[in-house]
């Protein structure tokens, strides 16, 4: 295109979308004709009369159609007079119909109130598709969850989201302060080495899915997910494993989450307003009274009952009924107080009130939140848009944690003619986060708490921890360009370009004149990550012959991810003042800069038969910076197939009520590459003797390395029973992951005790995901909805290679990150000296989900919307009790404790020795079974009658609640409580780590 | 404009791919260098400092295990490591790292002296960074002899230990005589080369297969070396900023080990300044509480600052820290080799045969009269440190403290001259010493039944070197 083309083009495309938003207050209008008449009317959700924008609206015969605006609103001109017949479809919705009588020049009205189908298989989905597919055609599961599905949930960021509401979807909290990330988990873990988090796009462009920056103090790191503004959230397409994310390419093996974020609709502008006002609170920590002191157990001690002759595998340990001395919580709870404990445990220290302890009389606070989110969403005909903000700020429960946050958004879509669109979109996400001193290090708040006197902190003065300034503030940029072309109804390009950047800049500081390091130290991290997507796709439809479709794709994708780092390290300051970096007397620097590009091309053929029978094979071609010189490109075939088996005309109508039943299986692979420099051999840089230069072996490299590569075959049916009234979903998978990337080294004798990163490992990993949607009772007054969906994964590591393990986590035969630590065999023999040997605990990530979910709607108005979700399968060694006991400051032992006091071990077993005695205690001992249930969600919403508030659309008010209750045996403080993140399955412990509070959320909402 | 755009798609297309075929995804990176970059020759001291880096990395780590193992030091941490260690239990994946470690250095010594002669073509010989090249790699070879019941070299079978001693004395052999040629650049490394070769012959020595009267000479010969003093040292170097003194930051950081109930405390409260320590907590209730469980807590004695548990009391939160003074700053030096260990050598060989008493208690005494410290009468019988009972399960208690025999002297001196530098589980192991069970404190249990008494084969190198496979030791 010459440049004075394209500046025309431009030109006339500016014009059109300045005009387009000048005039895009004004609703068209209509025009009236001889003999014809105008329809207008509203298209709502019937359960909560939401308006459907985007719904389309036709008169029957006629060629008359249209959409539905922003508010709901249609507006059908120069109908012709007469009874016209007006159909309305909405994707996820039934259908609606009704007649109308239209006069010549006068106007009828006709309102529609659509439901919601759980199995819609002419759902448009294209996470996962080359372009876009309609559900009929696509052989692999796809979980989505629309805006509708969490608009009445209690939601603090966009991980809650997924949280029990897509099947195979797993969301590990790492830490209850307010900004921490969370690990997301699809299907499991698959690989040893590398990451396991599914990749994440938002409209389009691929955003960064590591944990941004880990806040050592804190003891918990942000996830650039969260820094999305959950009200923008239109849908989330989530596609779970190899076979469904091949024509992503190398990395994609974990899955892949698409974010689309809201769009314009025509019409005039409307507004939406809503506020938050809520509070964090902390419950009771620790036992109550003796009984809640239950046994621990793990998949070790229950996979052998040989070693408890009685059938009780547990530790007694020894506690009184009732009273234990905790009936205020755990000191964090209360420490105004003490606890006089010689009446219950003679030889247990008692305690008294802690000299830091807050006016409040507990280290938890009730912590507010406000929040306040207004958008507005309007256009014309060629041009739309929807613009956001939102400011929150979110109090933690340990003064002074928190987070305030400022999110913007503006997307814009026009279409200048016919076959063309162009979507923009940009967030900016600003997040100043404070965290407090916590988890496993010497100044962190529970752990000096807990351990009372045995603390670091002078005096016990715990309050002095509090010294430490740590904090981080981050930004961050979306913006993603998508234009469609599609100069044929057949034939379509999209092209899909844009960049994800954020900005961290994370500080610990502890000031002059502290009580840990007097003179003064600073750390400052800054972190600056940019991710850049440049995707293009292709399709070409056609009939081959009568019956018979053809969808022919083609695309690829560059994507590039920079970034770069500075560390700075600072101590012994000359005395009070700025103390910045440089200021000190002791530093230390360190730059990084790191750049992975890959780059990738895809052909993909769809075959249709009868728009019943789809046959889809595809291949995906990639390079990666990070492959060994010699290893080339790496190629990843997908096959898949779906039928719609209830469309064909021998399926037996109303067959066990089904409505529709299509089945599916799909078939393909996905990889995972190696990190940026594991494939060449490179010396690195440091310092030796008294700082001098020295350059050591960094890594001996390997020319042939390439990605390890998964593959998976996943087979499945989505059926729709009684009229929608119910619907299943269920797949089952069965994931190989070979050349696995494994970490091996020469014998070290040969020199050199750097690991060379081999493809050389196996794994596999399988289950199945279940989906069960019913609509018990539907009436005009009342709609009740319940989900359930339940997922399993069981993993296994098969090959190693020359070794037996790659960590101690990662055991040859055993699933990937596993606990793997010393258990006692002779657990009973009362008196006796402790025999131990070291075995596999159990599993770190939950191998099974559970939800359950209800939505009950009265009147179109008054919604009881309740979620519960349930992890299991999985351990988690109580790092908190483990080093709390043995300073005799843990309730749970003070019965062990006062009988080993008084008479050593006599009385005792080596299992209540190894878990309670001080000295003697094993951490294999403190890991358990993990298994919970919490209510994730509670909301009562309601919608005030319409016109209560003049000049509004709709007023709704809600009282929300999340983590309202929860059930588990886990002795710890929280079972989702978990020092550090789960990036490879690794190593996970709870170590002084903070659970999830309760939150309480009364929200506004005013469309206007 | 509909036709245009139908002719206009494929074009589109062919563009898209003419630009992805046009990208190149090879990304150089910085801050890694290549192997080839290398071959200059003013990046060959940066490349040798390199070695001393690996070497150093390893030492001060090295000390610390042994330090845990041994009764040099009391554990007061939390490390599984060094709850373990004090036990005596010390399994073959713990026996990884050290090992991995030192065979990284020998192994970096070696590359760099071939890079070395491909860069300088003939002037590396006569060069002071081949001496230190080949002090590095004697002194990994010296660690692993010392510390390891068995040792294994590039993927080969099993050895005696003794081949380690033996690799070691023609790493310092080599050496010196490339010190040598390369004149007073050189001076330093003449010195350690000969320290070293002593060390070996010590070695090879206690292995039988040299001899005690050859590793007297090579002593005596490093103390004659022309510029040796007292006070030479060859040390491992540590920096404030840089790679830092472990031991240091786990008593003066972190009170992961401490002194409190050791022969170090007994040595230093008779004033002995080689094993100084400052009391940084005491506990408040000790005589009820002994012995192994303190609910009275730790008061702070203000004589220590340090971040976190350093400052009064152990990070396992049991114990009241009582800090090594030896090491008292991140960049404190740890000594590989010394003139004072030539005199505990020539000390210890006076001893072999029939004792020389005399000689024996003049090296002592020239070293205690370095000190500071009064002088000893020569004893009068040789004495022994060995336990009692076979293994190291009971006898020795902190009042042989008073023990005036031959070995108990040198058993003592040889401690406290050598304390935190990595040689103490040696020393033990070849005298069958009695191990300290005094209630708990400083084993940590009653159980040292299998106490280890040398480090065994890693399990690593059992699973990766095929002329281990069905090797008894690796079973």
């Amino acid at each position: 295109m010459a440049l004075r083309t394209f500046v025309k083009g431009s030109v006339k495309v500016a014009r059109n979308f300045a005009i387009a938003l000048a005039f895009a207050a004004f609703s068209a209008v209509g025009v009236t004709a001889q003999n014809t008449g105008t329809v207008t009317g509203l298209v709502r959700d019937a359960a909560t009369l939401a308006p459907l924008a985007g719904a389309q609206v036709s008169v029957e015969g006629t060629g008359v159609g249209g959409l539905v605006n922003n508010v709901g609103r249609f507006l059908l001109l120069n109908v012709p007079a007469g009874t016209q017949t007006v159909n309305v479809t909405m994707i996820g919705y039934g259908s609606g119909s009704q007649t109308v009588s239209v006069t010549a020049g006068g106007t009828a009205t006709l309102d529609f109130e659509l439901r919601e189908q759980a199995l819609s298989l002419e759902g448009v989905v294209v996470t996962g598709t080359a372009g876009q597919a309609r559900r009929r055609e696509v052989g692999n599961s796809i979980e989505s969850v629309s805006a509708s599905d969490i608009a009445v949930a209690a939601i603090t960021d966009v991980s809650n989201v997924l949280q029990g509401r897509a099947a195979g979807v797993a969301i590990a909290g790492t830490d209850g302060q307010v900004g921490a990330g969370s690990e997301i988990r699809i299907r499991g873990n698959s690989s040893i080495s590398q990451s396991n988090r599914p990749l994440i796009y938002v409209d389009g462009v691929r955003m960064e899915n590591s944990a941004l920056m880990s806040a050592d103090e804190g003891a918990a790191g942000t996830m650039a997910i969260d820094g999305i503004n959950p009200n923008d959230i239109d849908r989330i397409e989530i596609v779970k494993g190899p076979a469904a994310t091949t024509l992503y390419g190398t990395e994609a093996a974990g899955g892949v989450v698409q974010i689309f974020t809201k769009r314009g609709a025509a019409g005039a502008p409307a507004w939406t307003l809503t506020m938050d006002g809520g509070l964090s609170r902390m419950g009771h920590q620790g036992p109550l009274v003796g009984s809640d002191v239950v046994p621990m157990a793990n998949a070790y001690t229950e996979s052998h009952p040989d070693l408890y002759p009685t059938g009780d595998y547990n530790v007694d340990y020894m506690l009184p009924e009732g009273d234990i001395g905790n009936a205020n919580g755990l000191r964090l709870n209360d420490c105004a107080s003490g606890v006089n404990l010689s009446a219950l445990y003679p030889t247990i220290d008692s305690y008294g009130a802690e000299p830091g302890c807050p006016e409040s009389g507990s280290w938890f606070r009730d912590a507010s939140m406000q929040r306040v989110n207004l958008s507005i969403r309007g256009g014309g005909e060629t041009a739309t848009y929807f613009v956001s903000g939102r400011y929150a700020d979110e109090q933690g429960v340990v003064d002074p944690q928190g987070q305030d946050s400022y999110n913007l958004r503006a997307n814009v879509q026009f279409q200048p003619f016919d076959g063309l669109d162009v979507s923009l979109n940009n967030m900016y996400t600003k997040r100043n986060i404070s965290w407090i001193p916590n988890g496993n290090n010497a100044s962190g708040l529970f752990l000096n708490v807990l351990r009372g006197e045995r603390g670091y902190t002078p005096d016990n003065d715990d309050s002095l921890v509090m010294f430490n300034d740590i904090f981080t503030n981050q930004s961050q940029w979306v913006t993603s360009a998508s234009i469609g072309w599609s100069p044929t109804a057949d034939f379509s390009h999209r092209l899909n370009f844009g960049m994800d950047y954020t900005y961290v800049d994370f500080v610990d500081f502890k000031p002059y004149d502290n009580y840990e390091n007097p003179l003064g130290d600073r750390e400052n991290d800054t972190y600056n990550d940019r991710n850049m997507t440049f995707d293009y796709n292709g399709s070409w439809r056609t009939d081959v012959m009568s019956g018979i479709s053809s969808s022919f794709s083609w695309g690829g994708q560059v994507y590039e991810e920079y970034s770069w780092r500075l560390n700075g390290f600072d101590s012994d300051f000359a005395g009070p003042g700025d103390q910045l970096l440089g200021d000190g007397t002791d530093q230390d620097v360190n730059e990084s800069r790191l750049t992975v590009r890959s780059g990738g091309f895809f052909l993909q053929e769809q075959i249709g038969f009868g728009d019943r029978f789809f046959l889809t094979g595809g291949m995906r071609w990639d390079g990666f910076s990070t492959f060994g010189s010699g290893f080339g490109l790496a190629a990843y075939p997908k096959l898949a197939a779906a039928y719609t088996i209830s469309d064909e005309s021998f399926f037996p109508e109303g067959l066990l009520g089904i409505d529709a039943l299509k089945l599916r299986g799909a078939w393909g692979k996905s990889g995972r590459a190696p990190g940026a420099f594991d494939a060449v051999k490179v010396y690195e840089a440091t310092q030796a003797d008294e700082v001098v230069p020295a350059l050591i072996i960094g890594n001996l490299g390997n020319a042939d390395l390439g990605p390890e590569v998964s593959k998976e075959l996943e087979v499945g049916f989505e059926t729709s029973l009684f009229e929608g009234r119910a619907s299943i979903d269920f797949t089952y998978f069965d994931q190989t992951t070979t050349d696995a990337l494994i970490g091996v080294a020469e014998a070290p004798s040969f020199g050199t005790e750097e690991a060379t990163l081999r493809n050389l490992g196996e794994t596999t990993n399988k289950g199945y995901e279940a989906v069960l949607n019913v609509t018990p009772l539907r009436t005009d007054n009342l709609d009740w909805n319940v989900n359930f969906s339940y997922s399993s994964t069981e993993s296994e590591i098969t090959d190693l290679g020359p070794l037996q393990n790659a960590g101690f986590n990662m055991q040859l035969g055993f699933p990937i990150g596993v606990e793997y630590d010393g258990v006692v065999t002779n657990p009973t023999a009362v008196g006796q000296q402790e025999e131990t040997e070291t075995a596999v605990l159990g599993v770190n990530f939950p191998t099974q989900t559970m939800a359950i979910g209800t939505r009950l709607t009265l009147n179109q108005s008054l919604t009881l919307d309740l979620l519960a979700e349930s992890q299991m399968g999985h351990v988690r060694t109580i790092g908190i009790g483990w080093a709390t006991a043995r300073r005799e400051t843990w309730p749970h032992c003070y019965g062990i404790q006062n009988e080993y006091n008084a008479n050593g071990r006599t009385n005792l077993t080596p299992n209540q020795v190894v878990t309670c005695v001080p000295g003697r205690i094993d951490w294999g001992a403190w890991t358990q079974n993990a298994d919970f249930i919490k209510l994730r969600s509670a909301a009562l919403s309601y919608r005030l009658p319409d016109d209560l508030v003049p000049g509004t659309r709709s007023v709704s008010i809600a009282l929300q609640g999340k983590n309202l209750w929860q059930s588990t045996d886990y002795q710890g403080l929280d079972p989702e409580a978990t020092d550090r993140g789960l990036d490879r399955g690794e190593y996970a412990f709870e170590y002084y780590n903070m659970a999830p509070p309760r939150i309480f959320i009364l929200n506004m909402t005013v469309n206007f | 404009m509909r036709n245009w755009m139908r002719r206009a798609g494929f074009p589109a297309v062919a563009a898209f791919a003419v630009v992805l075929s046009g990208c190149d995804l090879e990304v150089l990176n910085p801050g890694a260098i290549q192997d080839a970059d290398l071959n200059t020759p003013n990046l060959m001291p940066v490349l040798v400092s390199g070695v001393s880096a690996e070497y150093n990395d390893v030492q001060d780590n090295f000390s610390f295990d042994i330090a845990r193992l041994t009764d040099e030091i009391a554990g007061t941490g939390s490390y599984g490591s060094t709850q373990d260690f004090r036990t005596g239990f010390y399994t073959d994946q713990d026996a990884e790292g050290d090992w991995e470690q030192m065979h990284e250095a020998a192994w970096a010594a070696d590359q760099a002296w071939i890079r070395l002669g491909e860069v300088l073509e003939g002037a590396e010989s006569s060069s002071a960074d081949g001496a230190r090249l080949f002090i590095y790699r004697g002194h990994a070879f010296m660690r692993l002899g010392e510390a390891y019941c068995n040792v294994a070299f590039d993927v080969g079978p099993r050895e005696d230990r003794s081949a380690a001693f033996a690799k070691a004395k023609a790493a310092f052999d080599q050496a010196l005589t490339i010190a040598t040629a390369a004149g007073a650049s050189a001076d330093k490394w003449r010195l350690a080369a000969r320290l070293g070769q002593a060390q070996a012959e010590f070695g090879r020595a206690v292995e039988g297969t040299g001899s005690w009267a050859t590793a007297a000479s090579a002593a005596q010969a490093a103390l004659n070396e022309p510029g040796m003093t007292i006070d030479f040292t060859d040390d491992a170097i540590y920096a404030q900023g840089a790679n830092t003194n472990i031991i240091e930051r786990e008593t003066w950081g972190r009170a992961e080990i401490g002194v409190y109930r050791t022969l170090a405390q007994v040595m230093a409260d008779n004033g002995d300044t080689r094993t100084a320590y400052t009391i940084c907590g005491q506990w408040n209730d000790l005589a009820s509480a002994y012995p192994d469980n303190i609910p009275g807590g730790v008061t702070k004695t203000g004589n220590c600052d340090g971040d976190g548990s350093g400052a009064h009391q152990g990070a396992d939160g049991d114990h009241a820290h009582y800090r090594q003074d030896k090491y008292q700053d991140r960049g404190s030096d740890i000594p590989r080799a010394s003139a004072i260990e030539m005199h505990m050598i020539l000390a210890e060989a006076a001893l072999q045969g029939t004792p020389d008493y005399a000689t024996f208690i003049s090296h002592i005494n020239t070293v205690r009269a370095h000190h500071g410290l009064a002088a000893m009468a020569a004893p009068t019988q040789l004495g022994s440190t060995m336990a009692p009972a076979a293994g190291w399960v009971t006898g020795y208690q902190l009042s042989d403290f008073d023990d005036t025999s031959a070995m108990n002297i040198l058993d003592r001196e040889r401690y406290a001259n050598m304390w935190l530098q990595g040689k103490r589980l040696y020393d033990m192991e070849r005298w069958q010493h009695a191990f300290l069970t005094t209630d708990g404190w400083i084993t940590g249990s009653t159980s040292v039944e299998e106490r280890v008494q040398c480090f065994p084969m890693p399990r690593n190198e059992c699973q990766l070197n095929p002329n281990l496979q069905g090797d008894p030791v690796c079973s």
